[in-house]
């Protein structure tokens, strides 16, 4: 059997990180199990730019729709996307939809992101919903800097949250829309705050990890994902287990990435001393640095436009001026990172579009190297193995002073 | 018009064959004198995608200068060597090939610091550039001159500086131009792009100017339509291979007082043409429309198709949707493929600056390309199929297109809808502008077994 199993993962020390991988491990026995608790409906959604404020104020579970990483699977979409340019994400996140492994589901809900995703929602839309189900598309501002973006953004929402409500049958107040902002206002600080751990010399949580915490506040209830953030915030506080304690610190700068084995194979099964510190990914820092703010402070529509579009941005809605690139180089210092693995989804045109200047930024103004890439469904475990090594070891030349040698 | 073309004689099927065009030199000459003019004219040059407001920086003065981008990608890729040249430059940049066809073209050219004619005239300075304005309608567009600004700062700019670059978020779909949010979430951004490019170039904005050429636009884009719609005629007067020049100059450079002009000789002739049943093609035993932008170096396989089968193009969404003005969905839930008149001719006066935005907003919302873009697969299958119907073709030519993530949206769920109705899909894998990522041998044998199946069907 694979190592490459969580089964054959290290065990986290703390039991609300064991948790979080146990959700990660099936997150659809939680979907499932969360409707017959609550009695409500589950919503699943294909980008973090779906707001999930406005599923969770009208009482529904939103849940971000993930790929299986699974070669044979992802061949289920191919008579609905185009596999020669389409991303494996947005293919293979269709094919879980086509094989049912979504069926307990209410409905989807899309905001206007890269074109992939939305090819996602619209097959999924003709081919895996049902009659009655709750689908809701809208468009979400990719001119993230431009004037009239928040405004455009918060009519949009209004919209939004009144489909939930049509959808729901029942009326979702302004005040059920501030509830269900502070809760996930709360689930971002307290995942950021965790994140504050991983920039110590010796981290308490490994790379994997963090990735399973993000990936489970994607699936879970965000309330209580809280409080087992909450949990392990306070444990980490005045923690004295077991800790990383890495010769190389990495961070990973990411179009859609929740590939555990990746994760695990840079961490655990390099013949180094690697941790993954940090990363600049929507599973990850780009979906939770940011909250909202108090300068709309009486218009939840408004206050919720501004914090998504103020949020880390994708690629394709970072113009005219790179924020990216500063948010990236935050990291990388913050961190103390030692070098950067660039990963894109095969042909995911956003990140393509970036992933010069990232290494431009890196390489040559900040003397970070870096080592590209390409994903695809499932990772080739020996082939990625081989260039991270020698990257390592690359790292370890450069941390060498060649110059006293001679 | 007193056509000249009446020289050919009518066959026995009392079809007129193999017409000669008056109008295709004069959209070449149109053509080649703006990718000249931008080269070598003095005046205001700005850059940006066939999908920009292209009106607005008219109002700067007499003497812009546009050089669109996603039709100089495509004489680019014409230009075969030339372009093999531009995209192994893109590559060893580390521009990724996965990315827009046009777009690496342009890069890559940018890196040689070399600018290309229709003809394949080579210059060794890209010109210098004032400024950059692109629509952000895909994944790329603004990402697009956001670099090309940066390339052009290491590459092309003498003294080494970045072209200041606008974007304008245009999100739109089916019914875009009746979301009156969007069309203030628009509106705002075109204010905020008149002020900028006032203050990049030091010149003063004239509305007069600019009222002027959103009308000339929308002359322009309601014409092709007419020209388009003529194609229902059996014979069909145009075939696609020839409609691409012809359709340029609609994307590439609208608003100037010529466009219109032009357009307005080129449907007075197609007019005349089907009235004496002639066209441009030989015989048409087989008429089909295509999908997606053809790959632009391997145009010979129109010919094939027709010198071998007698099966012509008459059209597709990308050739008549891109700036075709159509009345679309205006009619209900189904498409209609009839010309949608000016706002000018349905009585609305265009005499204002915020009229002028609010209109060449709603006009430039209903190009039918949204449906394809905006992500709205039932609206691209309806639009479709209605073409398939309305212009009664006898199959699809689907150009599955790496070149283009927006024109491969929903393709194969379109393809999937046509089979369902009965029509006839020849699906082929291939890319806009790389020819490394195209088999023209490959295509002509798939177009030789489809072709015998529709012999035998």
């Amino acid at each position: 059997m694979s190592k490459y199993t969580s089964e054959h993962y290290p065990e986290p020390a703390l039991e609300e990180f064991r948790q979080f991988r146990a959700w990660v491990n099936d997150p659809h026995e939680y979907g499932r199990a969360w409707k017959e608790r609550n009695d409500g409906g589950v919503v699943a959604f294909f980008c973090t730019y779906a707001p999930r404020e406005l599923v969770y104020a009208g009482g529904l579970l939103p849940v971000r729709a993930y790929g299986g990483h699974t070669a044979s699977e992802i061949a289920e979409s191919d008579r609905h996307i185009y596999r020669g340019m389409w991303c494996p994400f947005s293919r293979d996140v269709l094919s879980q939809g086509l094989l049912g492994k979504y069926d307990y589901t209410d409905g989807i809900v899309m905001a206007s992101t890269c074109l992939h995703l939305r090819q996602t929602y619209q097959s999924w839309s003709e081919n895996v919903s049902e009659e009655g189900d709750f689908q809701h598309y809208f468009m979400m501002p990719h001119g993230a800097q431009q004037d009239g973006g928040v405004e455009f953004l918060a009519s949009k929402l209004r919209e939004t949250l009144q489909a939930v409500a049509d959808y729901t049958g029942k009326e979702v107040t302004e005040d059920d829309l501030w509830e269900a902002i502070e809760v996930y206002d709360e689930n971002r600080r307290l995942l950021r705050e965790i994140y504050e751990f991983r920039k110590e010399d010796r981290p308490p949580i490994s790379g994997l990890q963090a990735l399973e915490m993000v990936k489970s506040s994607h699936i879970a209830d965000p309330a209580e994902h809280n409080e087992l953030l909450r949990s392990a915030l306070a444990k980490l506080e005045d923690y004295d287990g077991p800790r990383r304690d890495p010769d190389y610190r990495l961070m990973h700068i990411s179009s859609e990435n929740d590939d555990r084995r990746f994760m695990y194979l840079v961490e655990e099964d390099l013949g180094f001393d690697v941790t993954v510190v940090t990363e600049e990914a929507c599973v990850g820092t780009r979906d939770f640095w940011n909250t909202t703010t108090d300068t709309y402070a009486d218009d939840p529509f408004m206050t919720l436009a501004e914090r998504y579009l103020e949020r880390p941005p994708c690629p394709n809605k970072d113009w005219p001026y790179r924020n990216r690139m500063d948010q990236i180089s935050m990291l990388a210092d913050e961190f103390n990172v030692d070098g950067a693995v660039l990963i894109a989804q095969k042909f995911c045109d956003p990140h393509l579009l970036d992933i010069a200047n990232e290494r431009d930024l890196l390489e040559d103004e900040k003397d970070i190297p870096t080592l590209e890439l390409e994903f695809d469904a499932s990772v080739p475990i020996g082939q990625f193995k081989t260039r991270l090594q020698a990257f390592v070891e690359q790292l370890q030349t450069d941390a060498v002073d060649m110059e006293a040698l001679y | 018009m007193s056509s000249t073309n009446q020289v050919q004689e009518p066959e026995s099927d009392g079809n007129v064959y193999d017409e000669q065009l008056e109008m295709y030199p004069e959209f070449n000459r149109y053509q080649y004198g703006f990718y000249k003019d931008f080269a070598e004219a003095d005046g205001i040059k700005w850059a940006g995608g066939g999908w920009s407001y292209e009106a607005i920086p008219e109002g700067l003065g007499d003497d812009v200068y546009f050089l669109a981008g996603e039709p100089y990608g495509a004489v680019v890729a014409y230009n075969e060597e030339i372009s093999r040249d531009f995209l192994n430059a893109a590559d060893a940049k580390g521009l990724s090939s996965d990315l827009c066809g046009y777009m690496v073209n342009y890069w890559g050219g940018l890196t040689q610091n070399k600018y290309v004619l229709p003809d394949g005239t080579v210059y060794d300075q890209f010109p210098d550039v004032d400024f950059n304005v692109n629509s952000h309608i895909c994944c790329t567009h603004a990402k697009w001159y956001q670099k090309a600004g940066e390339l052009e700062a290491v590459y092309t700019d003498p003294n080494g500086e970045q072209t200041p670059f606008f974007g304008v978020d245009i999100i739109g779909g089916p019914n875009a131009y009746d979301d009156e949010d969007l069309i203030e979430y628009n509106r705002v951004q075109i204010e905020q792009m008149i002020d900028w490019i006032q203050e990049v170039t030091g010149r003063t904005f004239d509305d007069a100017r600019y009222i002027k050429a959103v009308k000339n636009e929308m002359w322009t884009m309601s014409t092709w339509a007419k020209v388009c719609a003529l194609q229902k005629a059996h014979p069909a007067p145009l075939e696609e291979r020839r409609m691409f020049s012809l359709y340029a100059p609609s994307i590439a450079r609208r608003s100037t007082d010529e466009a219109p002009e032009l357009y307005a000789r080129l449907l007075e002739e197609v007019t005349d043409m089907v009235e004496r049943k002639a066209t441009v093609s030989g015989r048409q035993d087989f008429r089909f429309i295509s999908d997606s932008p053809p790959p632009w170096a391997h145009l010979d396989i129109y010919r094939y198709i027709r010198d071998e089968y007698n099966a012509v193009s008459l059209g597709s969404l990308y050739s008549w949707g891109l700036t075709g003005a159509w009345r679309g969905f205006d009619g209900g839930d189904e498409w209609d493929w009839t010309p949608l008149d000016t706002p000018m001719e349905r009585g609305i006066e265009i005499e204002d600056r915020d009229t002028a935005i609010e209109e060449m907003i709603k006009w430039n919302m209903r190009r039918p390309a949204w449906n394809v873009f905006g992500g709205h697969l039932e609206a691209k299958q309806k639009v479709t199929l209605a073409m398939a119907e309305e212009f009664d073709v006898d199959f699809v030519l689907m150009h599955l297109n790496r070149g283009c993530e927006g024109w491969a949206l929903n393709q194969v769920e379109v393809s999937n809808y046509l089979k369902d109705h009965g029509i006839p899909v020849l699906e082929y894998e291939g890319n806009q502008a790389d020819q490394r990522d195209f088999d023209p041998s490959k295509l002509r044998q798939k177009i030789d077994m489809f072709m015998e199946g529709r012999f035998n069907a």
